[in-house]
């Protein structure tokens, strides 16, 4: 099967998945699908079903009822193996997949097992790591990297093979405001390329902000709460309450400055061009918002 | 089972070791039938075939792999038509279950908490008695981080089932290596979790809450030595 299937079509198709392990937990009957090419957020509270939504993606569970298809094969069907050719996937912990002896053999471990030849894959390496920044580390050992490093790394080593479909499990935890940034940046710049699909799970509601145009998936408890884009889900604030999510900080802000500034347009709520004129014009009202 | 208090249960257990290394065959089955009759009045019946389930394959597997080695010992078949050999198999298969069995139901029965205050109270240092524990739990974070490891390195193509032999075992060194790398991680922070909990930091060690025995107890451990001599006594009213 070619590796660019997903280039068109749905990449991912959840149809009516139900799934429940033995503590009891169980994900009902949840049915969504992204398009290839998009960047999908799966988010929810701790608990909420994020991580085994991209497990049933990834093929490592298989649904109790219902189907997932990725690019157009059903996962019930294939072995998990034989989805990596198609799929990219970035643990939540970049130690638990790490066992070579450098940095190289590492990123070149996926490479190897879905059939690149040599030439192809070390060509590939040269251009990943420039990408990633990571070329100066690829004859360290794994377990020599700091944090970042190791999930630049982990990033590597999931498109060295050039999936249609990349998925990263929570991916920005643990990280402070400017390293979630950057990693932002790689997967816009990076990873995002060539049509990939990519799918991420997080409860960093700062995500939204970062991907105004990024499909999301809201889950609580099991059960999808909203299936549509952020800018939907942004304009429906009582979702994200109702399902333990705040604001975005400048969402929160923005609506905050309306209420306190009165600066709203008549019939409306301000655009960030008008708050910030508005602001700027009212630096009294700055000083009162940050003395409370 | 559940509300046999644990010195019961570890009497039963030291019963059992007693029986499999020195009683003949007919205490043997007589304490097997007394440890199966106890788990089935005494817990979940699914729970006790899961057990009995998982015993008896493993017991199964040793057998069969014993007489095969028989067989391929003497190098020849009619091995296992000789009494003693298959008699001699039978019974260590028995004294297995036995064993298994009763160690299964200790600790399916009883928290962990309540095996580590016994073995204290019977005199066993508290540090032991709680890294016995800890080794029991940890066999569960044990098994879910290997599935967890095995999921990744399957998505990035591993397959364990190709190639050559040493293909093979050079593919298993991607699921070892990240595991004893987690576990030492995971043994380094909970040390030192239970260095700043002053964990062994005094040899007097309080409890909130302590078993207490019942009648239900005295019978258990009454009839416990009652059953392995039940042959003899049998016999004896025989005759």
């Amino acid at each position: 099967m070619p590796r660019d299937l997903c280039k068109a079509g749905d990449a991912v198709v959840f149809k009516e998945v139900s799934f429940s392990y033995s503590n009891g937990f169980t994900l009902s009957d949840i049915s969504f699908t992204i398009r290839s090419g998009e960047l999908a957020l799966i988010m929810g509270p701790n608990g909420s079903g994020k991580t085994t939504v991209l497990k049933l993606m990834a093929g490592m569970l298989k649904p109790l009822s219902g189907d997932v298809y990725l690019c157009g094969i059903n996962t019930k069907r294939v072995k998990l193996s034989e989805l990596a050719r198609y799929v990219g996937y970035v643990p939540q912990n970049p130690w638990m997949a790490f066992f070579n002896n450098t940095v190289f053999n590492e990123i070149t471990y996926v490479a190897k097992n879905t059939g690149l030849s040599k030439e192809e894959y070390e060509a590939r390496v040269l251009e990943v790591s420039t990408w990633l920044n990571i070329a100066h580390l690829l004859q360290r050992s794994p377990y020599s990297l700091s944090e970042g490093e190791a999930r630049r790394v982990s990033i590597a080593a999931a498109i060295i093979h050039d999936p249609s479909i990349v998925l990263l499990d929570e991916p920005t935890a643990g990280l402070d405001y400017l390293n979630k940034v950057d990693y932002v940046n790689i997967i816009q710049r990076v990873v995002l390329r060539r049509g990939r699909t990519v799918v991420m799970s997080s409860h960093d509601i700062d995500l939204l902000t970062m991907f105004p145009e990024a499909k999301v998936i809201l889950l609580n408890n099991g059960r999808l709460s909203f299936n549509g884009y952020t800018r939907d889900l942004l304009s429906k604030a009582h979702l994200l309450f109702s399902n333990n999510l705040l604001l975005p900080a400048p969402i929160a802000l923005s609506a905050y400055l309306n209420e306190l500034l009165d600066i709203g347009v008549e019939g409306r709520e301000a655009s960030v061009e008008e708050l910030i004129e508005k602001t700027v014009l009212r630096k009294d009202a700055i000083g009162e918002l940050i003395c409370r | 089972m559940y509300r046999l208090h644990p010195v019961t249960k570890v009497t039963i257990i030291l019963t059992s070791i007693v029986v499999a290394s020195i009683c003949p065959l007919a205490c043997l089955t007589a304490f097997l039938a007394f440890i199966v009759s106890l788990s089935v009045l005494g817990m979940e019946f699914t729970k006790f075939l899961k057990i009995m389930r998982s015993s008896l394959t493993l017991v199964l597997v040793l057998a069969v792999f014993s007489l095969i080695y028989g067989v391929l010992s003497a190098r020849s078949l009619s091995i296992i038509l000789e009494a003693g050999f298959t008699q001699g198999v039978i019974i260590g298969s028995i004294k297995l279950l036995q064993l298994m069995l009763s160690f299964a139901v200790l600790f399916s029965t009883t928290r962990p908490q309540s095996i580590v205050r016994t073995l204290n109270k019977v005199g066993v240092p508290y540090k032991y008695a709680y890294i016995l524990v800890l080794a029991i739990r940890y066999m569960s974070v044990l098994i879910s981080d290997f599935q967890e490891i095995y999921d990744i390195q399957a998505i990035r193509g591993l397959r364990i089932d190709a190639g050559s032999m040493l293909a093979r075992i050079r593919s298993t060194l991607s699921l070892f290596i990240p595991l004893m790398v987690a576990s030492t991680d995971r043994l380094n922070d909970m040390s030192i979790v239970l260095e700043v909990k002053c964990f062994g930091l005094s040899k007097r060690r309080s409890y909130a809450f302590t078993e207490k025995a019942s009648l239900m107890d005295a019978i258990v451990i009454a009839l416990t030595p009652l059953i392995v001599i039940s042959p003899y006594l049998a016999l004896n009213l025989v005759k």
